[in-house]
Order: C-alpha cells, then structure tokens, then sequence
C-alpha cells in the first residue's frame, strides 16, 4: 500500500471549469487528512475520442485541449500534490486504475464509482463533514515560486496601492454563454468603482479572469486594472488573489479559490439552486467554515450595497 | 369516475415502477460493462506492456529544470525528440519533467504543458512537484530515452541551428487548436487591412538597447514601406511601445491579453516572423510564414539586422539565419 493518496480525473465525467477544478482539489486535500496519506498523486485522462462530458457538448476533440491548457495552473495550488500527469491514453489510464485498486491504494474515486459514473467530485459534503469534525480545513495554497512572483507584481505594478482582486462573470462576452441568471451587473459595479475611487483612492481593483470576459467600459476607471491587459495569466491571477487584501466577485471560479482560502471576499449574487450542494440555507451570509471576513451576498448586486459591504470589509 | 382515476393512477405508478426498475437495470448494465472494459484495457496494456502483445513504441524524455532560456530549449528538444523518434521508429513519446515549488520551472509550467499539448507524439506528460522519490505512475526507466546524453549542454543557439539547417519533415507542435486560430485570423485580418504583417518576437533577457534599435530602425523601415504592419510581443515586464516613437501602424501586442497559445498560433499566421526565439520558430515552421532569425545577439549589429532583413524581404526566401 502506498502512502500516497491517488487521484483519477477522467474529463469524460468532470467538466473544464475554474470553481470544479479548485473544489476537486480542495476534496482530496480533505481525503488526503482523512486517509492519513503524505501527498496526493494525480492521473488526468483526455480522451480525444470522448473528451468531454455531456454537460459541455461544445467542447470537442478540436478544442479540448484550449480548455485544459487555460485551465491547467489551477492544478498547481494543491499544496500536497506531489505528481501530476496528464495522459491521452484510455488503456493506461485504466491499468493505473485497476492496478491501484488491487494493490489497496487509497483511489479516488473509487473504480466502482468510475463505473457507475457517480462522482460527487463538486459538492461541499465532504469538506462540510471534516470541519464539523475536526473544526479546520487543509487549504489551498500557490507554490513558493508563484508567490515570490506575486510579491513581486504587488511591489511592482501596483506599488503604494491596496489590491483587491475582483471577478466580474461577464460569459456573453466569450465564445459560450451560459448561465445568465449569474452574470455580474457591469453598471452597478461602474458605479461602486465610482464611489471606491473618491472615497478610497489608496485601492486598485484588479479585474482577473480570461480576456474576452472584461467589460471594456472599465477602462476609464483610473482604479481599475485589468490582469490580462498586464499580461498576467491564470496563474498569477490566482497567485495575486492570495496576497490581495479582498477578494470581490461572481458566484464563479475565482470565488472557488477564495472560499478555500483565509482571503477576506465578498462573494455576489450567489446562486439559490446551487446551495444546496455546497450546505448552505439560502440568505445565509456564511460557509459553516468561513472565517468573520469571508461573506456571501445573495441576488444582484447593487452599488450601494457592494459600497457598503465593501467599507465594511477593509476598515 | 372517481374508482376510474383511481385505476389509472395505479396503472401509472405500476408502469412507472417497471420503467424506473428498468432504468435501474439498464444503469447498473452500463456500470458492469463499463467495468468490464476498464479490466479488458487494463489486461490489454499490462500484456503490452511485457511485450506479450504488440504495442506501439514509446520512447521517453525528460525536458530539463527551467533556466532563463529553457522555455525556448523545451520546445526545441521536443522537435528534436520528435524528429528522433520518427528515425527510430518509435509512435508516442511519454514526456516527464520534475521540479520543485520554489524553482523557476513552475512558473513556465503553463507554458511547457502548452507546448506538449500541441506535440504530435506526445501521449503522456508528468509533472513531478517535489524533491525525493518520484512517486511515478510509470517507471520511465522501462522506456528508451530519446536523449542519451546529458540536456544540459543544449543550448538555445545550438538547436535553433540545428533546426535552421535540417527543419523537421512533419508538422510538429501541429496538434489543432482551431478556435484560437479561427479569432486570430479574424483578427489578423481587420488589423493588417491588406498590408503584409510582421511579427517580432524578442526574448525578454536579449531585450537590449540592440534590440531597441532594431525596433527603431523598422519603425523607420516602416516609414519608407507603408504596406507593412509589424506587430510586437511584448512580455509584461517591457512596457508597451518601450519608449520608441511608434507610428500608428506598429503594435504591440502585449496589452491585448493574447494567451502563449495565441502567440504561437500567430506566429503561424503572419506573412513574417523575426524572432530570437525557437517556440515561435517552431509553432511556424509548419505553415507558410518567413522566419526570419537574426543572429544579432552575437553580432550585436543592429544595422546589419534590419539591412539584412530588408533583404530577405525582397528575396522571399524560405526559413533564413541571418
């Protein structure tokens, strides 16, 4: 038996997305504790027959690897990650499997789980479940080098500021539309960057996440920066969330990070379907494991109330 | 009426009882046989693995820890690898690079899996992230290495060289990213507005007042031909326009957020490359651009670099180190 606790993503049941991934990590850094085990060792299965599940048809054997490649940083902020491996082979993945499986490695998910295709690789349940146990979390983390990195840009390209990183869900911008009951409200922000600036000229807000999402009409708050424009990728984007003062922004992938982390966020418009899954009541402004600056905001943001809880949050 | 809604309703929920049983069957089916192919593959690659079956040749390659200009020797070795492997006969290469969390390597990680991603060979990659035993998920050992000696001495010149004089006879790096390359055309095509388009990319540690003077002299280049549009990648620590009198049609491209995926990928769309790195000689190689590669850092002769360029420009000829 291994002392390592082994992890298999098959994306033909997982989907390419920023929050999934993060809370995937954050439930084997869980199941790492519980196992006892030293470290967490990842196998990732593309299939270019099959690479996606049925929830994004849209991504397909021409375009899948834009997905993982955009996507891939994120797999770096698992701090007990030793190795991580990405395979395009179907038969090895399914050796590795059944191999680990005989030898009694802890495997998750289990191959029994993998056949029935019943993964709970998103929910919050398990990770509820260890805290009202143990009463803390493993948290995610940058590696060393991205928070050198990080400390750098901070003393750099934001020097004498206060940063706080901010993620707008704008998807109707970008290639695949989805879910528009989430999309963050751009003229109500416009306006608390507004407010933000004459009352807190000390804080740059920077706008992270991908390059088509940004909403243009930003770029005349002299406040405002936008991470990609600076020519930051993911990684230091989720770096640079780590070291910012506050996080601010959509129910969505960022918010994922921040929620497993002990930055101080203010996490909008959350989603009432989606409570159930994570052990919340719907209106309740706390995760069970939320320290007292980690807050949700439920329904669409407005600017006085983003102005109020913001001042709240950094006095 | 009433009794008859009644025997209806029992009628559905018998009915829905089977359907639901017969869900529940045909589920646990797929379950059994998804199991069933997991051990059949599993079998299937543990006898190819002993060699009781035929399987096609892999061929392993370790890609070195990340120095200042590993991110242009990578790529390099990859072609090299690809090239190698094709000799030998070998189908898939399985790709292992190993660092640790406070080395430079995790910072062009991003990168590095970009590039194997785009690898014609390439069927396996693992990232090792730490010091000490490698918990591996295949013994590398049991595969032919492709590099028998030492990585370290290959240095960025050498295989640009080496690539320069004997190109690769297949499209490396030439796995489709169609999407990207579908908005960047689009793109290409309002920004040049019919004029020829050329590419600078500079690696950031060469970026030097030779450099500059390069960009310069194309400016002025620029003035003299007004079919032409270079664009400039910058990286984000060269601010934009790097203090030259831009005129209006040189760009840099920096502040447009394109990811090292795009970058590549316009590489292979312009009508010219000149670059000092071998990612972008690479991802053009296997299209219809001129690369042009000047060999400046050693001369450190701007003026011959643009005059020779103005050359090559009117030659058209194919892949060139000035």
């Amino acid at each position: 038996m291994s002392d390592s606790l082994f992890g298999f993503v098959d994306y033909r049941n997982f989907p390419y997305a920023l929050g999934d991934t993060i809370t995937l990590l954050m439930n084997m850094e869980v199941l790492r504790q519980l196992e006892g085990k030293q470290d967490i060792v990842q196998l990732i299965l593309t299939y270019p027959g099959s690479p996606s599940s049925r929830l994004q048809p849209f991504i397909n054997r021409n375009n899948f690897r834009n997905f993982l490649i955009e996507l891939f940083p994120a797999f770096l902020f698992s701090p007990n990650t030793s190795s991580l491996s990405f395979t395009e082979s179907r038969p090895f993945f399914h050796y590795r499997l059944v191999q680990s499986t005989l030898r009694r490695d802890a495997v998750w998910p289990g191959i029994f789980a993998q056949a029935r295709g019943s993964m709970d690789f998103i929910s919050h349940r398990r990770i509820n479940k260890f805290f009202l146990k143990n009463g803390h979390l493993p948290r995610l983390d940058a590696p060393e080098r991205l928070r050198i990195r990080a400390r750098e840009h901070l003393s750099t390209l934001f020097a004498g500021k206060s940063l706080v990183t901010v993620n707008l869900r704008n998807s109707k911008s970008s290639y695949f539309f989805s879910a528009p009951h989430r999309e963050a409200n751009i003229p109500e922000w416009e306006k608390f960057f507004r407010l933000s600036a004459r009352s807190h000229p000390d804080v740059m807000f920077l706008i992270v996440g991908s390059f088509s999402e940004w909403s243009r009409s930003l770029l005349e708050f002299p406040n405002v920066a936008i991470s990609r424009r600076l020519g930051l990728g993911l990684a230091d984007e989720l770096s640079l969330l780590l070291q910012s003062r506050l996080f601010m922004g959509s129910s969505s992938g960022f918010s994922a990070l921040a929620t497993f982390s002990t930055v101080p966020y203010l996490i909008i418009n959350f989603e009432p379907g989606a409570a159930k899954y994570v052990g919340l009541g719907v209106g309740e402004r706390r995760y069970p494991f939320a320290e007292k600056n980690q807050v949700i905001l439920w329904g669409q943001e407005q600017a006085s109330e983003l102005y109020r809880e913001f001042c709240e949050a950094v006095e | 009426m009433k009794s008859n809604l009644s025997i209806l309703t029992i009628l559905i929920l018998v009915r829905l009882k089977s359907y639901l049983r017969l869900a529940g069957v045909v589920a646990s089916r797929i379950a059994v046989f998804r199991l069933g192919l997991f051990l059949f593959e599993a079998a299937r690659f543990r006898l190819e693995r002993n060699e009781l079956l035929k399987r096609p040749r892999r061929a392993a390659i370790r890609l070195p820890e990340v120095g200042e200009q590993t991110l242009d020797v990578a790529p390099v070795m990859i072609v090299a690898a690809e090239m190698s492997a094709h000799s030998r006969g070998v189908d898939e290469i399985w790709y292992e690079i190993a660092t640790t969390p406070d080395s430079r390597t995790i910072e062009a990680l991003p990168d590095l899996f970009a590039l194997v991603c785009l690898s014609s060979m390439a069927k396996f990659l693992s990232i090792t992230l730490r010091e000490g035993p490698r918990p591996h998920f295949e013994s590398f050992e049991s595969l032919e290495n492709l590099f028998e000696r030492s990585t370290a001495g290959v240095s960025r010149s050498s295989c640009a060289a080496r690539l320069l004089s004997d190109p690769p006879p297949h499209s490396t790096l030439g796995k489709p990213f169609y999407q990207s390359e579908i908005a960047l055309n689009d793109y290409l095509k309002r920004a040049a507005n019919g004029r020829t388009v050329v590419l600078v990319a500079v690696l950031e540690v060469n970026f030097d007042s030779c450099w500059k003077q390069i960009l310069h002299d194309m400016n002025d280049l620029f003035e003299k031909e007004a079919d032409s549009l270079f664009m400039i990648l910058d990286r984000p620590s060269i601010p934009p326009g790097n203090g030259l009198p831009m005129k209006a049609a040189v760009q840099t491209l920096g502040v447009l957020g394109f990811s090292g995926l795009e970058r590549l990928a316009l590489a292979r769309n312009v009508d010219f490359l000149v670059t000092d790195r071998a990612p972008y000689v690479l991802s053009a190689l296997s299209s219809s651009t001129t690369i042009l590669v000047p060999q400046i850092i050693e001369a450190r002769d701007a003026a011959t670099g643009v005059a020779q360029m103005v050359e090559f420009r009117r030659r058209h000829v194919g892949v060139v180190a000035t």
